[in-house]
């Protein structure tokens, strides 16, 4: 699975801490996602849509 | 020196809470408990020169079994009320890898110890202490390997 989330965090010029603390999880689950080390629970998943306010599918793509 | 303690801090950052902090000070109780029972254990056996077949085994059998147990149950008490999920799945992962290398290693001493009744025999009360140290050797690997990649990619 891959993501725009960085490219998401970088147009608003948030930090990886700043986003965390937003999603309420550590910044290396930021940095672990960001880089496709890791792919969120569907929670988590939603908070990022629900936050960028983007449908899930905009943001998380099945590759 | 100052990476060492960066490294170090962002490690202790990583999503604790009151109630991870309560847990991990519980297993830090009970590894210290297991440890020292140990210790005293192989000073006993030591010191009275048995083997096997003793009321002293079947203690040291009891003791060891609720050591294992006792650590893997608070191990995952730590893993469930970790607040941070990436965290959940890294010491899931540690502790996979640390219970599954402990048997492992433990299954293949007992085969040793068949084949070759010369062989060192391994106390009973020393697999918990395996198990504690190969867990912690496992979360350090785990945890070191996405400390290490992590620095790279901050932004």
């Amino acid at each position: 699975m891959t993501n725009r989330l960085r490219e998401m965090r970088a147009q608003r010029g948030w930090s990886q801490a700043y986003l965390a603390e937003r999603l309420e999880v550590s910044r290396q689950s930021v940095n672990a996602i960001e880089t496709g080390r890791y792919d969120p629970s569907l929670p988590l998943a939603f908070r990022i849509a629900r936050l960028f306010d983007l449908p899930i599918e905009e943001i998380f793509n099945e590759e | 020196m100052r990476s060492v303690m960066k490294k170090w801090k962002m490690g202790r950052d990583c999503g604790y809470t009151t109630d991870d902090r309560l847990a991990i000070a519980r297993l830090r109780g009970w590894l210290a408990t297991v440890l020292a029972v140990f210790l005293g254990m192989v000073a006993v056996n030591a010191s009275s020169g048995r083997h096997g077949n003793t009321r002293l085994a079947v203690v040291e059998a009891i003791v060891s079994g609720l050591g294992f147990a006792g650590i893997v149950v608070l191990s995952w008490m730590v893993v469930l009320r970790s607040g941070d999920e990436y965290r959940r799945a890294l010491l899931s992962k540690a502790l996979t890898w640390g219970v599954g290398a402990t048997v492992a290693l433990t299954s293949i001493w007992g085969y040793v110890e068949t084949a070759w009744p010369a062989a060192p025999r391994l106390p009973m009360l020393a697999v918990p202490t395996v198990l504690i140290f190969v867990t912690t050797a496992a979360k350090v690997l785990v945890f070191r390997r996405e400390l290490a990649t992590k620095d790279a990619a901050i932004g």
